[in-house]
């Protein structure tokens, strides 16, 4: 069985390369044709630049695309009958301006024969001017090229615009053998799509009511999502009165309703889905967030307001790993990313290591204390990195993490998204292994249950705390690493993102538990991501409410059961 | 001997203090024969900082050039930095202390419209002078202001014109983040896109909090929108918020072929902090972008970054140039050229003499209007770029004048007075 799929994959990319190799072989037309097209942009009738628009499109030639949009923008000259490109002006010391003139097909720059380059008074230059209409049109046609590109993603695009409204009809054929014959289903699928949707627009209902209604099934069966507003639209019509003969109309309407009724069912099923992987995936992102601070504060009892500024070091240690590899997204090497994760770790945990043996060992067991150096310690953090690093400073996805996964028809999971679930994962793995089967655990469960207990029998209870903060911060560093994939990066990251999400998830699960952390942060996250998109009445709850409700939600929660979701048993619950 | 001095020292110290004290009740005593001083009003620290330091940098790169070319009327500027944390009460007593006990000639700052509306009576009370160099929500029109950046007819309104016109959008996805500048500029694009026949059912409004960073839910939601092929996002979002929206906007698999976003908040300088891949291809409208190609930009651009350097600021040579801080630069000059023009420094003269005036800046010339204290400006769409800069598309002909009420939110044609003014005037409603 696995070697038939095997043998059919490896069959399908052997086509598929073979068709992707063959594409442009076959579209490819002269240089000469296409400068005598690109000489007719320049014509004084305007019949004759429209045909050179769709002559140029039709050669599917990729490098038409840049010609195309340098029409549309107005960046093409006619100089001595010749079209050149003129993107940049310079002047001289006397304010003439002049223009370096660049090859339209080739893009490189004009030679003359001595080797040098033109540089041409702008006077000599004749612009070609492009009217609405025409800049329209350069925009088709370039959409038009695309179907012809070897670029899979590009190809998709072209294969979408051109059924977008109003429709390219000169697509027709080549979407036709799109739709028979590409080598990816999604550009089949979409092809097919956009093929119908030009079609539904050329029939009308009052002529030809028999393929019309016969594409709008085909569309329900395809549950398209493009062809959803259109259908919609055309049924409110229908509902308004067209004037159609009684048999139609009813034939009419129950296709029609049939049909949207198909895709608004499979929408609202792959929105539920959809829904319950981001309220996961917030979920994770929470859980993340709160591990740490589930140990700093949960475990060991210090209200750690330097928290947030802990993740927000391990999210510039991020950008100094990029900075370190040169990661920019013309030249990226993603391994800066796989580096960064221990650097994170590390660079808080040492920071966090500092923060134990410079001020929170001599504040256990007063809360009030704590709360307010740990915060006076989150501001030092702030404005040092504000000095080091400015503002404004981006850290760069590695090219993996971009983009998503169509695991369905018109669910798409992103691939950072999917990253953080599998980290989330592993860190709550990797705190349970420490904490349940290693000695270190053991060591540091006996410190913070019965702290003089443990030092009666021999457990060093002072390192234990730095070890315990330290890793604790670490974690937090990690949930920094993670949070540069979705979210940005600034000094005060910590206080405006993270710290009060992380205490919310950590007193709503109970403090001290791991369990609580985790069913806490799931929690939240999917109420949230459930509530977001709901609508009572004409009333949609938004970003906003959604918010409002669920903190009343937990404040409620919190009435009920003050010591949260799993509340602690022995010692601990009396601190 | 020891005794005596001190006993002297004392005197003398107490003399110079009760002389000081004299000269503050006395009033106005200028800051020397050869200084003119000057107040800069910008957050260096708090939440704007993020944005506000380049302007109160910029503002200062004007100073010294105006310096080192002999001043205004033979005086040289020194300019008074203070902090306002971004905090807006703070705003309001800086302001307060920059025109009562630094005795500045004009002040050049804030951001934020609820910081320009916290020192606006300040303002007006003492008959000092702003120049206001951010883009905002219009509805205001004080004579103690002068504003150097967009109204919404400005930027909001040709963007929506040219989102229907040359991208062909039939359906408008409204979403910013929740205060006045968001909520105000969906009023008047709303108003618009009614006035050119876009049905109630193609606009959807929509508002996150401040700090907001899930945008699955409502990415998810623009997807079902846009599915037909004719929508596009007026995109009001302001600040950290753009990174995780335009992240999970690329990552769902839509682009700006899909659904473009036009942008109102988004220039250079904001996109240096940002992951620039997932935004090529989306657009922004604003007056100015650094990839303007004049002459006297290039040497504005380099000019800046080589301040930036030369004062060791961070980000050093890499920095941009972008709308506000052409704005804030600007400023500086208009308020130079209208103290030359009414050789005096004195408020209601310099206010007089800034109406209508003509002036070159970075990106081109403008003028002020001859009455209601905005700018006329020429206006700008530009698509985002690989580099972080902007590719220009589309270029208003010639300047588009300002209106400080939106005919869209007063379609009677009734707009208030203008508030504050020389003294005596009734400030009217404040």
């Amino acid at each position: 069985m696995q070697r038939v799929t095997l043998f059919y994959l490896i069959a399908l990319l052997f086509t598929s390369f073979s068709l992707s190799l063959a594409l442009p072989s076959s579209a490819q037309s002269s240089d000469e044709f296409i400068r005598a097209e690109v000489r007719n942009l320049a014509d004084e009738s305007r019949s004759i630049r429209k045909a050179a628009v769709m002559a140029l499109a039709k050669t599917g030639d990729m490098r038409v695309e840049a010609i195309l949009e340098s029409f549309k923008l107005g960046e093409l000259y006619l100089w001595s009958d010749v079209v050149v490109l003129c993107k940049e002006t310079f002047e001289d010391d006397d304010y003439n301006e002049f223009c370096r003139l660049v090859d339209v097909l080739t893009g490189e720059p004009m030679l003359d024969a001595g080797g040098k380059r033109y540089e041409i008074p702008i006077e000599e230059l004749e612009e070609i001017s492009v009217s609405r209409a025409e800049r329209k049109l350069a925009n088709n046609a370039k959409f038009l090229v695309r179907l012809s590109s070897p670029d899979n993603e590009i190809r998709m695009s072209g294969a979408k615009k051109c059924g977008d409204p109003p429709g390219i009809i000169e697509s027709v054929p080549q979407l036709e053998q799109m739709s028979a014959h590409d080598s990816v289903k999604k550009i089949r699928y979409i092809a097919k799509e956009s093929l119908l949707l030009i079609r539904l627009n050329q029939t009308s209902l009052e002529k030809d009511a028999e393929p019309h209604l016969a594409i709008v099934s085909e569309l329900g069966n395809m549950k398209s999502m493009r062809g959803l507003p259109r259908l919609q639209e055309t049924y409110h019509e229908l509902s308004a009165g067209l004037a159609l003969p009684e048999a139609t109309e009813e034939e009419a309407t129950n296709t029609y309703k049939f049909a949207i009724d198909q895709i608004n069912g499979y929408q609202s099923f792959v929105g539920g889905i959809g829904n319950i992987f981001r309220g996961l995936s917030l979920g994770s992102v929470l859980i993340l967030m709160a591990l740490g601070l589930a140990i700093t504060f949960g475990l060991m009892g210090v209200i750690n307001m330097a928290h947030g500024e802990l993740m927000m070091i391990g999210a510039y240690a991020t950008f100094e790993m990029q900075r370190v590899f040169g990661h920019t997204p013309d030249n990226p090497s993603d391994l800066y990313y796989v580096a960064a994760l221990p650097v994170a770790f590390l660079t808080a945990a040492f920071v966090g290591y500092l923060i134990e043996i410079s001020v929170v060992r001599h504040l256990y067991r007063r809360p009030l204390e704590s709360l307010l150096a740990t915060w006076g310690i989150g501001l030092i953090l702030i404005q040092v990195v504000r000095i080091r690093y400015g503002d404004n400073i981006g850290v760069n996805a590695p090219t993996w993490a971009r983009g998503g996964l169509e695991v369905m028809q018109d669910l798409i999971v992103p691939y950072s998204r999917c990253f953080i679930i599998v980290l989330c994962g592993l860190c709550v793995l990797l705190i349970y292994y420490l904490m349940n089967h290693t000695k270190l655990g053991l060591r540091m469960r006996a410190t913070m249950q019965n702290r003089n207990m443990a030092n009666s029998v021999g457990v060093n209870t002072q390192r234990v705390d730095r070890y315990t903060f330290a890793f604790g911060s670490g974690i937090a560093g990690v949930a920094g690493y993670a949070w540069t994939l979705i979210g940005g990066v600034t000094p005060d990251m910590g206080q405006t993102n993270f710290i009060i999400d992380s205490f919310l998830v950590v007193v709503t699960g109970g403090v001290g538990e791991l369990i609580g952390v985790i069913c806490a942060g799931l929690g939240i996250g999917v109420l949230t991501k459930v509530i977001e998109p709901m609508t009572i009445g004409p009333f949609v709850v938004g970003a906003i409410w959604a918010k409002i409700l669920l903190l009343l939600i937990i404040v409620g929660f919190i009435q009920f059961k003050p010591a949260g979701l799993f509340s602690p048993k022995g010692r601990l619950s009396d601190v | 001997m020891l005794r005596f001095t001190l006993k002297l020292r004392g005197i003398i110290a107490i003399g110079m203090l009760l002389l000081a004290v004299g000269m503050f009740g006395a009033g106005h005593v200028n800051a020397g024969d050869h200084e003119v001083k000057i107040g800069v009003l910008h957050s260096l620290s708090g939440t704007m900082a993020i944005s506000e330091t380049s302007l109160k940098d910029v503002v200062l790169m004007a100073v010294e050039e105006i310096n080192a070319a002999g001043g205004v009327m033979g005086k040289q500027i020194e300019p008074v930095v203070v902090d306002p944390a971004s905090d807006w009460d703070l705003f309001a007593e800086k302001a307060k202390d920059l025109i009562i006990k630094d005795e500045v000639a004009t002040v050049f700052g804030c951001w934020t419209s609820v910081s320009r509306k916290s020192v606006l009576p300040v303002f007006e009370e003492h008959n000092a002078l702003l120049f206001y160099p951010v883009q905002y929500e219009g509805e205001e029109q004080s004579l103690n202001v002068f504003y150097t950046a967009a109204t919404p007819n400005q930027q909001l309104v040709p963007a929506a014109e040219y989102m229907m016109e040359e991208i062909g959008a039939k359906k408008f996805y409204l979403l910013g983040t929740d205060y006045v500048f968001p909520r105000t500029a969906n009023k008047v694009l709303k108003a618009f896109l009614k006035t050119k026949g876009v049905p109630d059912e193609n606009i959807v409004e929509e508002y996150t909090p401040f700090h907001h960073q899930d945008y699955q839910t409502i990415v998810g939601k623009i997807k079902k929108f846009a599915a037909g092929g004719d929508a596009c996002v007026l995109s009001t979002i302001n600040g950290d918020s753009n990174v995780p929206f335009y992240k999970e906007f690329a990552n769902q698999g839509l682009t700006s072929d899909d659904c473009p976003i036009m942008a109102f908040s988004v220039a250079e300088d904001e996109l240096r902090a940002m992951d620039v891949p997932p935004l090529v291809g989306h657009l922004a409208t604003w007056n100015y972008f650094q990839s303007i190609k004049t002459p006297e930009n290039k040497k504005f651009v380099k000019n800046f970054k080589a301040f930036c350097e030369r004062e060791n600021l961070p980000g050093g040579s890499k920095r941009v140039t972008d709308d506000p801080i052409e704005a804030a630069y600007f400023g500086v000059y208009v308020w130079k050229a209208a103290v030359e023009k009414a050789k005096s420094f004195e408020v209601d003269k310099v206010r007089d003499a800034v109406y209508g005036l003509e002036f070159d800046a970075p990106g081109g010339k403008k003028k002020m209007h001859a009455n209601n204290q905005h700018t006329l400006k020429p206006v700008y769409v530009g698509e985002i770029m690989k580099n972080g800069q902007f590719k220009i598309i589309y270029k208003s002909d010639g300047l588009v004048s300002p209106d400080s009420y939106s005919a869209y939110l007063h379609p009677d044609g009734n707009f208030p007075a203008p508030t504050g003014g020389p003294k005596g005037r009734t400030t009217a409603g404040m």
